[in-house]
């Protein structure tokens, strides 16, 4: 069968594809698969970008790409906390009260698709999963 | 202090043995069981009930779960577990101090109820409200996390249920970092998860701050919106947690008072309450709108439910309200609760006074309450909790008779309950069936277990480290064995517990009790009789106590009723 590169970027297509290569595998005798060796490497994370925004004054933000990328890259799953240590302890605006700083992360999984975690508030309670290990 | 021989020589020795167990029984009968506490056979059903609610597996809320009602509380869940655990631990200090085990493993897993999404997540929906009237938009964005800011219907109770459980237990496992932990889950069709982790002091820190932040009005539910019910728990809850901390949260609970008089919204000097102060959109102190005082605290939707929180802290003034206007305001509630008229579409107004005539008129009406009946259901048992709280008991008497007619109360595997029924059509003599289950699992626990002042004498009277030190069962087969009464009492240096069937049959049940000073000998009476005496390494004549290496083990046969006594000579 033969599809065309735009056909291939649909999604559900990629989806039925890949349901038809599990069918397959698992069909294959036992003795087939152990004389296989499998290598299933996950992808990895890429921060793109991490920022930390005043809802009150869009004037007020703060870049964090740096130290998410330090904690999160390389790995196929990282737990972020999302607290002040983002803003090296220092609360960029005050005036926006507890709930006012946001907090969004960018990064992707080497399948050139970037995912966007939040804006979720900022917050030393709140913890993020980044994960690649469902693409 | 008289002491028995250890060793007998011959037919002189034996008559001073029955000489000393004769003195020793007779100072024995001065321990009298009847003068302690000891719960009914209602009583004990009831509470193994909210056990069983408890131990069902997580997300399982059959037996909890209304229809839908209630939507001001998030469909009550949360408050099913929190004043489950409330009438727990009033059983806990009142009936059965020495026997902590099964009380305090249904805390935990009451505790846990109130971290599983079902109840939590409810906040995803109800931060996006507090506007209601003509402020802003219809609803907002909202936000998740259940504890960072308002939500103190959650988390004003998981205070007071956290701080209640470390004055019981002396366990500081809420304030590890995480004990409470809220996971959104959206990984299947989102790009992750968020967790928020809190722990209890935590807790007690930020609904400080937000009483500080808004000018003492307190902590607020739905975004903006600040209750009078609401803040009664967490103000109670504060106290509690400053009892086992020493730190001074409350001192803000008289300010916060001072507030709603101020703002219009409490008026002691009437007896009356309003309830409700809306903050300005965006602002923690700029007042938008009072409901002003004009119910009666003993009736209406929020004075039961304030009054029997307040009554913790506030006795004077509760106590002043509950028989204000010779009694009318209470006659008058009890009248709405007993007669059939809680459960109409719209009652009479005009048969009340003009103090509730606002409350009776305004069923039905509310939009909000579309199911107006089941609501009334929770309200009817605010008023039972209320009223027994404040130890009125011709009114407690009055509504479990009305419960006992109509609310079809079921004895199953020991436990009594009064299952959820939906039918609330009122009948000529003004009977009604329907009863929701906050209502007929804890109210009616509350109302039949407390016999006055429980919620106060847990903070009037808390246990300290000497309380928890004091000698305690352990290892009761709780299936085979109901507990009715275990206390250690000091003054007498007597441990005194009584036992009887559960709902599996056994022949006998066993346990073993804790902390009993193994320098000490100890009279032992069963049922009333001397059973000999006993000290480390020995045993009683008849097996009902044993006194190993493993520890002092118990006894007792249960084809009746058993009563055991250790009195430390």
């Amino acid at each position: 069968m033969t599809l065309s590169p735009a056909a291939m970027r649909q999604p559900h297509l990629r989806f039925g594809l890949a349901a038809i290569a599990l069918t397959l595998s698992l069909s294959t005798p036992v003795s087939a698969l152990q004389a296989q060796s499998v290598d299933w490497p996950l992808p990895k994370i890429k921060i793109e970008s991490c920022k930390v925004e005043s809802e009150l004054n869009a004037n007020i933000k703060q870049d964090c790409t740096a130290i998410v990328a330090e904690k999160c890259n390389g790995i196929a799953e990282c737990e972020l906390n999302i607290g002040y240590h983002l803003t090296l302890g220092k609360d960029i605006d005050a005036a926006a009260g507890l709930l006012g700083k946001m907090v969004s992360v960018r990064y992707d999984c080497a399948d050139g698709l970037v995912r966007q975690r939040g804006p979720y508030s900022q917050s030393d309670h709140a913890t993020l999963t980044l994960d690649c290990t469902m693409s | 202090m008289f002491s028995c021989p250890r060793k007998s020589l011959g037919r002189l020795v034996v008559a001073l043995a029955i000489g000393c167990a004769t003195t020793a029984a007779a100072q024995a009968q001065a321990v009298d069981p009847n003068a302690y506490p000891k719960l009914t056979a209602k009583e004990q059903g009831q509470l193994r009930h909210l056990v069983k609610l408890s131990s069902q597996l997580p997300g399982d809320w059959s037996g909890i779960a209304g229809n839908g009602e209630w939507e001001y509380t998030e469909h009550y869940l949360g408050f099913h577990a929190a004043f489950s655990i409330i009438a727990l631990a009033m059983a806990q200090q009142e009936y059965t101090p020495a026997y902590r085990e099964q009380n305090k493993e249904a805390i935990e897993r009451l505790l846990a109820q109130l971290t599983h999404s079902d109840v939590w997540e409810r906040w995803v929906m109800s931060s996006r409200l507090g506007t209601k009237g003509h402020q802003n938009t219809d609803m907002d964005a909202g936000w998740i996390d259940p504890v960072g800011k308002d939500n103190n219907m959650l988390k004003g109770y998981l205070l007071l249920s956290g701080s209640l459980y470390e004055k019981l237990y002396g366990d500081p496992r809420y304030q590890n970092p995480g004990a409470f932990t809220f996971k959104h889950w959206g990984w299947a069709a989102s790009n992750g998860t968020i967790t928020y982790r809190y722990k209890l002091g935590d807790i007690a820190r930020i609904i400080h701050q937000e009483v500080l932040d808004s000018n003492y009005v307190g902590s607020a539910c739905e975004p903006g919106t600040y209750f009078w019910a609401c803040n009664s728990a967490s103000n109670v809850g504060m106290i509690v947690y400053d009892q086992v901390h020493g730190t001074k949260y409350s001192d803000v609970v008289p300010l916060v008072k001072q507030a709603w008089i101020t703002h219009g919204g409490l008026d002691p000097k009437s007896y009356s309450v309003g309830g409700l102060i809306q903050m300005r959109r965006g602002s923690t102190t700029a007042v938008e709108s009072v409901l002003p005082a004009m119910l009666p605290m003993t009736g209406g939707y929020t004075g039961p439910w304030a009054g029997f929180f307040n009554n913790a802290w506030d006795p004077a003034l509760m106590k002043a309200a509950y028989s204000a206007n010779d009694g009318s305001d209470r006659d008058e509630t009890l009248k709405f609760y007993v007669s059939g008229d809680w459960a109409r579409l719209k009652p009479d107004a005009n048969r009340y006074t003009a103090r509730l005539r606002p409350f009776v008129q305004s069923q039905g009406t509310l939009p909000m309450i579309e199911a107006n009946a089941p609501n009334n259901s929770v309200l009817w048992g605010f008023y039972l909790a209320f009223a027994a709280e404040m130890n009125d008991k011709d009114a407690v008497a009055k509504l479990l008779a009305y419960a006992e007619r109509n609310f079809g109360p079921v004895w199953q595997n020991g436990e009594y309950y009064y299952p959820r029924n939906d039918d609330y059509s009122v009948d000529a003599k003004g009977n009604v069936h329907g009863v929701v289950p906050w209502t007929g699992n804890v109210f009616l626990t509350l109302g039949r277990l407390n016999k006055g002042d429980g919620l106060r004498n847990l903070i009037a009277k808390p246990w300290t480290d000497v309380d928890r030190a004091g000698p305690e069962i352990v290892n009761v087969n709780a299936t085979t064995t109901n507990v009715s009464q275990a206390r250690w009492d000091p003054a007498r240096k007597s441990l005194i517990v009584s036992v009887e069937a559960g709902p599996v049959k056994a022949v006998r049940t066993t346990f073993k009790v804790l902390r009993l000073n193994p320098q000490s000998r100890y009279a032992v009476t069963l049922n009333g009789r001397a059973a000999g005496t006993i000290g480390s390494g020995s045993a009683v004549p008849n097996g009902v106590a044993k006194w190993g290496r493993d520890g002092f083990a118990v006894s007792l046969p249960l084809g009746s009723p058993q009563t055991i006594i250790l009195r430390e000579l």
